[in-house]
């Protein structure tokens, strides 16, 4: 089932580009990772989602409601961190926890109070004195303090330490296990590598790719050094799953393209002295689709 | 209403409202507790002088038929521009907090992602600054009670006349107040919306002081709010002003109800 559904969205700012003709689909409990460069759109979309924004065209659906319509039916079950979070100055975290409680309708206090002790969050301050990090922290258990059934964070780790990250990382991972939906942007690779399970790339307003994240690792492809044994050898003529091959003395470098038992099978019985076939080199890739939108 | 949006407009507005409530009051108190004295201390001669009856007819904004007479002064606190800017200015507060003030320091986005209708954000702050705006000016009349019976209290407002008054100012405060609100619900500028805002006030002001000076003002006099503010006829006349009431909570209903539409219809995030 989808929680996320959105159909040739278009977004424009008069003769600027917001998004353009955006299609995700996001299924129920996964971590979905939502990437792109700096203003490629990646807040626009999130903002047409939670209904602040009205789209230009196409349509935007959450648990399979109107995002513009029945934004408010559709917020009750969403948390949202924004990507620049202001909060009420004279607040203390406290007071604003009780606030959201409030305007939700519901008991917040119990569960944002464990949050907050597991961020090593003192509520007891006032938004005012927190530091860039503490209020993060502070916009995150505002966020999740409903346990909602999809949580939309816009860079939820920007300006959050590493251990707070990584306490984040295991956060989210297990509300996606307990079969919520976790939707957020990043300019993070190695965290989109390590917690997501889809990805959709924008560039420019528009969507490169949209695919699983172990679909994108294959289609990185591996590098692969070769370490002939001798001359004779080293002048083996490498096959066409091997580009962007580079020779220096016995040493072969070359990008594998395709799947690694190919290049394995091609191997055996050569005469090497060394072989390493390294991970496929996410920010690679990720870099090739920012500047090239995935052309070559 | 929602209780959250309540109690975190409350705790907004009070300061506001409680600075400019006291000041309204405190004005009014030593105005009503000192004026008697000052018209007896004034010749009738001084009274009659044309260009203090200019002076006096254009900040009250209406003709004096002959003599400054006891009503007329009585009427000056109330029509004064320290008075009118105190409780406009906390009109101009409360009304450009949403959704300028708070596209402008950036909380929208965290409210906004929150469960709750525009439409029901919208009414929440309309029974606050409603709310605050009745203080305001009761504290004014509290204070203007409070400075008659020091004074002697003979010649203080009677009560029916106050009621007037409250509710022509109220009115007034309401329609300067919308018509701010429809200036924050087009922008996302806190400070030029309080700027057009107050331009709007001061040429209100200026149109009805001239209208009173300069004949070709009489024209466009109709269209400033302050027109249809005129606490001396209330106290000279002693009946309800009702076309100037219906005329001023009309045109406060058309604005906020404009600003209404503007606010649900519109896009709304931090810029």
């Amino acid at each position: 089932m989808s929680i996320i559904q959105t159909q040739q969205l278009t977004r424009t700012y008069g003769r600027h580009r917001g998004v353009q003709a955006l299609s995700l689909d996001v299924p129920r409990g996964s971590v979905y990772g939502f990437l792109g460069p700096n203003g490629a759109g990646k807040t626009t979309a999130i903002r047409v989602l939670l209904g602040f924004l009205r789209p230009s065209g196409g349509e935007a659906k959450v648990f399979g409601k109107d995002c513009w319509r029945d934004g408010c039916k559709i917020k009750r079950d969403v948390g949202y961190l924004p990507g620049d979070l202001r909060l009420y100055h004279w607040m203390t975290g406290e007071s604003a926890l009780r606030w959201v409680g409030q305007v939700r309708g519901c008991d917040v206090m119990t569960h944002g109070r464990e949050l907050s002790e597991e961020f090593g969050l003192d509520l007891s301050r006032k938004v005012r004195e927190m530091s860039r990090g503490t209020r993060q922290k502070l916009g995150l258990v505002l966020a999740m303090a409903h346990n909602p059934k999809l949580l939309i964070l816009d860079e939820p780790t920007a300006s959050l330490d590493p251990v707070m990250q990584q306490k984040l990382h295991e956060r989210l991972r297990g509300m996606a296990d307990r079969g919520n939906t976790v939707f957020f942007s990043s300019h993070t690779l190695s965290e989109v590598d390590r917690l997501c399970d889809r990805v959709a790339i924008v560039r420019e307003g528009e969507l490169v790719t949209e695919q699983p994240l172990e679909d994108l690792r294959a289609s990185a492809g591996h590098k692969v050094v070769i370490h002939w044994k001798d001359e004779s050898t080293a002048k083996t003529d490498p096959p066409e799953f091997l580009k962007h091959v580079h020779r220096e003395g016995l040493t072969l470098t070359a990008d594998l393209d395709g799947p690694v038992h190919r290049f394995i099978g091609w191997i055996q019985g050569k005469g090497f002295d060394d072989l390493s076939i390294s991970p496929p080199d996410l920010e690679a890739l990720f870099h090739h689709y920012y500047e090239n939108g995935g052309g070559s | 209403m929602n209780r959250g949006l309540l109690f975190k407009s409350i705790r907004e507005v009070w300061p506001a409202t409680l600075l400019c409530g006291l000041l309204a009051a405190a004005f009014e108190g030593l105005v009503a507790a000192i004026f008697p004295g000052i018209q007896q201390q004034m010749g009738a001669q001084v009274m009659s002088m044309e260009f203090v009856k200019r002076i006096v007819e254009g900040m009250l904004g209406t003709k004096i038929a002959d003599q400054i007479g006891p009503e007329v002064l009585q009427a000056v606190p109330w029509a004064h521009p320290i008075l009118l800017a105190l409780v406009l200015s906390h009109v101009l507060i409360c009304c450009t907090r949403l959704p300028s003030g708070e596209v402008d320091r950036g909380t929208i986005d965290i409210a906004l992602g929150l469960p709750i209708t525009r439409w029901r954000w919208m009414w929440t702050e309309t029974v606050i600054c409603v709310v605050a705006s009745m203080i305001v000016v009761t504290l004014a009349l509290v204070g203007s009670f409070i400075g008659s019976s020091i004074a002697g209290g003979e010649r203080g407002l009677s009560l029916i006349s106050a009621g007037m008054i409250y509710v022509n100012l109220l009115g007034l405060c309401l329609a300067f107040g919308s018509a701010a609100w429809l200036f924050s619900s087009l922008g996302d500028r806190r400070g030029k919306v309080l700027t057009i805002s107050f331009i709007l006030i001061v040429v209100s002001l200026l149109v009805s002081y001239l209208e009173q000076l300069w004949d070709p003002a009489g024209y466009v006099a109709w269209l400033s709010a302050l027109s249809y503010y005129r606490p001396v006829n209330i106290l000279r006349d002693a009946q309800w002003p009702m076309r100037d009431i219906v005329v001023l909570y009309a045109a406060a209903l058309v604005l906020w109800g404009s600003a209404s539409v503007v606010f649900c219809r519109r896009d709304l995030c931090t810029t």
